[in-house]
């Protein structure tokens, strides 16, 4: 038998003939990367949404600040943080609905980069896409500010991406695209799922899905342009992205009350930017939109930071 | 290649909690080497793509159920990695028949030197295919990829002297493969 050393060398040499590898084809690494990120992206809500409440430990500042508003809402509520917790379960036609919307906004405003906010804008997309499933299965009527909602969230999304530099842009483009690709199959389904059902409903609910599968379909347009051109992208999201039919969503006044015929508004408006986010002196550099300066213009998008939609009364 | 344990377990704390700028840099870091990989074994580009995702399919599998690793990440997913090649493996050798009447017929439309490469590097790789696939792994981690006994060690779950004397009843039984084809 030969020596260690002569048997390693001998089979060494012949594994020279299968070491060297042909480049990777980049379209299929990238397209890899993106479906793994969206699996990802999609997966997330679920775990997240259990857990996001107690997971600041490592942010001093944050969970001051949520101890203390817990401590309000505890006095409020009588039930601390179990009721933003129950909150999460709820559906736009439901009390505590305004509650989970509120701890939406406020867990955005903790992600600390763009892209981490990118990362919670898409998976509370993918929360409105579940609600809008849930709503087609009892037969409820889709509230049209729920597709308003999902909206501002996409471009809330795509104004981070424009703010990023080349090649955070690309990856955080890639996957908001395999998102919206994935939620606009989803659309055809739940459409398909509300004609089966045929509930009272159902012309109401479809027509909302069509509204929002278009939107999803423009917004993914814009994704893919984004991929292919940076500047152009970074241009468009400084006018504020121009979607045609589209409306400007209109955050509600801040005047405290929040409230529509006595019941609570369960579309908030969009927390102001965490501390240090809006130095950018960009015309557009905040991704939330800006209230509009006339609250009935309608039918023609963006007016430099509009995010479309129905637009609140 | 391989981070400060820290930075890794950090990085896995993140991954458990499904945040995708970690998960991302984990795809970033070790896609590339589990494709390389793949594709040495298995010596198709589509294949060895399929591998990839499939791997970092498990591995969210994992973090999903809440048994990802807490550290040796790359011992983690390339263990993964290996259990696939050595699945298509199995299902190739199935296959074997008609694999190897497409070989023949793909053979014949590319240069005589090219198929004559073609041919070594399948009889190689046939020859990997025959080893257990403990033996597989420890020639394959060592020899391509360049790994020290103890990071094999670690993929094994092994201790190092079970790791060498895998290595050498390997080599044996290359040689005498590789040998009798030669």
């Amino acid at each position: 038998m030969k020596e260690p050393q002569e048997l390693e060398k001998f089979v060494r040499q012949r594994l020279e003939e299968i070491r060297a590898v042909p480049p990777r084809d980049p379209h299929m690494a990238s397209r890899g990367r993106a479906q793994f990120l969206s699996r990802a992206v999609s997966a997330a809500p679920l775990l997240r949404q259990k857990g996001w409440i107690f997971d600041f430990r490592k942010e001093r500042y944050a969970m001051n600040v949520l101890l203390s508003i817990l401590v309000i809402a505890g006095l409020l509520f009588g039930g601390s943080a179990t009721v933003v917790g129950a909150a999460q379960d709820d559906l736009p036609n439901e009390p505590l609905y305004a509650l989970k919307t509120w701890s939406e906004d406020f867990s955005l405003q903790l992600q600390n980069s763009p892209e981490a906010k990118v990362d919670r804008l898409m998976e509370l997309t993918q929360i409105r896409i579940h609600e809008m499933t849930q709503l087609t299965e009892e037969g409820q009527p889709i509230p049209d500010q729920l597709r308003v909602r999902l909206e501002k969230h996409i471009q809330q999304a795509l104004q981070l991406c424009a703010q990023m530099d080349d090649p955070a842009m690309e990856r955080a483009l890639l996957q908001v695209r395999e998102q919206l690709v994935l939620q606009v199959e989803e659309m055809t389904q739940l459409q398909s799922r509300a004609r089966e059902q045929a509930f009272p409903t159902a012309q109401q609910q479809i027509q909302i899905m069509n509204q929002t599968q278009t939107m999803l379909q423009q917004r993914l347009e814009v994704a893919d342009e984004g991929l292919q051109n940076r500047e152009l992208f970074r241009e468009q999201a400084q006018n504020g992205f121009q979607f045609g039919q589209e409306e400007d969503f209109v955050p509600p006044e801040e005047d405290g009350n929040g409230e529509q015929n006595g019941q609570p508004d369960a579309f908030p408006s969009e927390p102001s930017p965490a501390p240090g986010e809006s130095g950018n002196p960009s015309p557009s550099p905040d991704p939330a939109p800006n209230p509009s300066p006339n609250p009935t213009q309608g039918g023609h998008g963006g007016n430099g930071n509009g995010s479309g939609g129905g637009g609140k009364p | 290649m391989s981070k400060p344990v820290s930075d890794e377990q950090n990085l896995l704390q993140r991954a458990s909690r499904l945040e995708t700028q970690a998960l991302a840099e984990i795809y970033d870091t070790h896609s590339p080497g589990i494709y390389r990989y793949a594709m040495r074994l298995l010596g198709d580009m589509t294949l060895a793509e399929e591998c990839v995702a499939e791997t970092f399919v498990r591995f969210l599998k994992s973090l999903q159920e809440q048994r990802g690793p807490r550290d040796n990440l790359q011992a983690f997913l390339y263990r993964i990695a290996h259990n696939l090649i050595v699945d298509t493996y199995r299902r190739r050798d199935q296959e074997k028949a008609s694999e190897l009447s497409d070989a023949l017929r793909s053979e014949a439309d590319v240069p005589e030197e090219e198929a004559a490469r073609h041919i070594r590097q399948e009889e190689i790789r046939k020859a990997i295919r025959r080893l257990t696939p403990d033996q597989q792994l420890v020639i394959s981690l060592k020899y391509l990829e360049e790994w020290s006994n103890e990071e094999i060690a670690r993929t094994l779950r092994k201790p190092i002297g079970a790791v060498k004397a895998l290595q050498h009843r390997a080599l044996r039984s290359m040689y005498r493969l590789l040998k009798e084809k030669s």
